[in-house]
C-alpha cells in the first residue's frame, strides 16, 4: 500500500484573492515539474487575476487540522494551459514546489481497484480541511464534453463542492489515474437546491477525468 | 519565408489550428473533421462541460461566457484592423519579418487578454479559431467588411 503521508505538501486549495479575502474554488496539486500544478478547468475559470494556491502548514495528513483557524498561507499562480474539453487546467507559480507523482490514466485503474483522492470537501462553506477519501472504481465511462468524448472513472464515493481538481491515486502504488471533476447528475444538475445542496448529487457516483490528458499540457 | 499577415491568411485556414499545442489541436481537428465550423468549435471550446455531470467547484466561475466570444472577436478585429489601443503591439508584430502563425496567435493573445480580463493561455486557441474563420482573404479587404460598435481604422491608415 502506498504511503500518502506527505500528501499535504503537494495538495492545495485553489482560490481567488479579492477585496473580501480568499474565496476557495477547489483543489489543485503539484505536478512533477517545479512550479507546475493541476486542477479542473472549471475550478480555474478563465480569469487569471487573483488566483492563489492556499494551504495550512501540516507536517502530515495525521495532524489535527484546526477548523477554527482561518489563517491561510498563499502564493499567486497563473493559468498556463487550459483544456475545457477534458476539464483540466495546468497552473504555474514562481515557486520550487514539485511532486514525484507518476501520471497515469484511467487505463491503469480497472473496475474494483482501490483509489484515494485528496481534496477540500465543503469548501463552499469556508471549510478547509484536507481530506482523504478512499473508494473503489465502480465503472469506466466515456463522457462527452463539447462534442469530445473523454475517459472518466466512476468512484464509488460521495464528493462535495471543493473537491473538483482533487488528484485520484491508485492506493497500491500512488500512480495518478484521475482528476475529480464532479458527480453524475441528470442534465448536469442545478435544477433544485435544498439548503444549497442539489439532491441529484447525493449519491456515490463521483466522476474523475482520466489523468492521461494532463501529460500533454505541460 | 512567409513575411506578412496576408501571406498567412492566403493559406488554408486550418493551418491556424494545426500549429496549436497537441492537446488543443487534436480536439479541434476532430470537431472540424466532423463538420463543425471554426465558429462552432470556438463556442464548443468555451462552453464545454462534461454531460450529466455536476461540477464540484466551491464557487461560481468568473466571467460571462454568453458574451465572451463576441467580445473576443471584437478585440481581434480591433487588433487586426488598426484600433489605436493595439497600435504598439500591432506595429511590433507586423513589423517583424518571417511572421509565423504561432507567434501571431501568442502575441495577439498576450495583447488582448488584459482587455478581456482573462489569461492569455485561455484565449490562444480561440484566437487561432477566429483567425481561421477569417478565411482566405486579404486583411484590408476583410477589415472593410467588418461592422462593429466602434469605428475600425483600416490597417494602412493606422501606420
Amino acid at each position: 500500500m502506498f504511503n500518502f503521508n506527505g500528501i499535504s505538501n503537494i495538495v492545495f486549495a485553489l482560490g481567488r484573492n479579492g477585496p473580501a479575502g480568499v474565496q476557495i474554488a477547489g483543489t489543485a496539486f503539484a505536478l512533477n515539474k517545479p512550479g507546475f500544478f493541476a486542477t479542473a478547468s472549471h475550478v480555474a475559470g478563465t480569469d487569471g487575476q487573483g488566483l492563489v494556491l492556499a494551504f495550512k502548514k501540516l507536517s502530515s495528513l495525521n495532524d489535527y487540522q484546526d477548523t477554527g483557524d482561518t489563517s491561510l498561507q498563499l502564493f499567486p499562480v497563473q493559468i498556463e494551459a487550459l483544456d475545457p474539453f477534458h476539464d483540466l487546467a495546468v497552473l504555474r507559480a514562481d515557486v520550487g514546489i514539485v511532486s514525484n507523482l507518476v501520471v497515469g490514466g484511467a487505463d491503469q485503474a480497472p473496475v474494483g481497484y482501490g483509489v484515494s483522492s485528496f481534496g477540500f470537501p465543503h469548501a463552499d462553506h469556508g471549510r478547509m480541511v484536507l481530506t482523504q477519501q478512499d473508494a473503489e472504481i465502480g465503472a469506466r465511462v466515456l463522457i462527452a464534453s463539447g462534442g469530445i468524448k473523454a475517459k472518466h472513472l466512476v468512484l464509488n464515493t460521495q464528493a462535495r463542492p471543493g473537491q473538483s481538481g482533487s488528484p485520484v491515486f491508485r492506493k497500491s502504488d500512488g500512480v495518478l489515474v484521475g482528476v475529480l471533476v464532479g458527480s453524475y447528475a441528470p442534465g448536469g444538475g442545478g435544477g433544485i437546491s435544498l439548503g444549497g445542496v442539489d439532491p441529484h448529487t447525493l449519491h456515490q457516483t463521483t466522476h474523475a477525468v482520466s489523468a492521461e490528458y494532463l501529460s500533454k499540457m505541460y | 519565408m512567409i513575411t506578412n499577415i496576408d501571406a498567412l491568411l492566403a493559406e488554408e485556414p486550418i493551418k491556424w489550428v494545426q500549429e496549436l499545442p497537441e492537446y488543443q489541436r487534436e480536439a479541434i481537428e476532430k470537431l472540424h473533421f466532423n463538420g463543425a465550423s471554426f465558429d462552432e468549435i470556438a463556442q464548443a471550446w468555451l462552453n464545454a462541460s462534461a454531460e450529466n455531470t455536476y461540477r464540484f467547484s466551491a464557487s461560481t466561475p468568473v466571467g460571462d461566457k454568453g458574451t465572451f466570444l463576441e467580445n473576443l472577436k471584437r478585440e481581434v478585429r480591433a487588433f487586426l484592423c488598426g484600433d489605436k489601443k493595439y497600435k504598439k503591439e500591432r506595429d511590433g508584430l507586423f513589423g517583424d519579418k518571417g511572421l509565423a502563425r504561432t507567434y501571431v496567435v501568442s502575441a495577439m493573445a498576450v495583447a488582448i487578454a488584459p482587455h478581456l480580463s482573462v489569461a492569455s493561455a485561455v484565449i490562444s486557441p480561440l484566437i487561432a479559431l477566429v483567425l481561421a474563420s477569417v478565411g482566405k482573404v486579404a486583411l484590408n479587404a476583410w477589415c472593410v467588411t467588418q461592422t462593429d460598435a466602434e469605428p475600425i481604422i483600416p490597417p494602412d491608415a493606422a501606420r
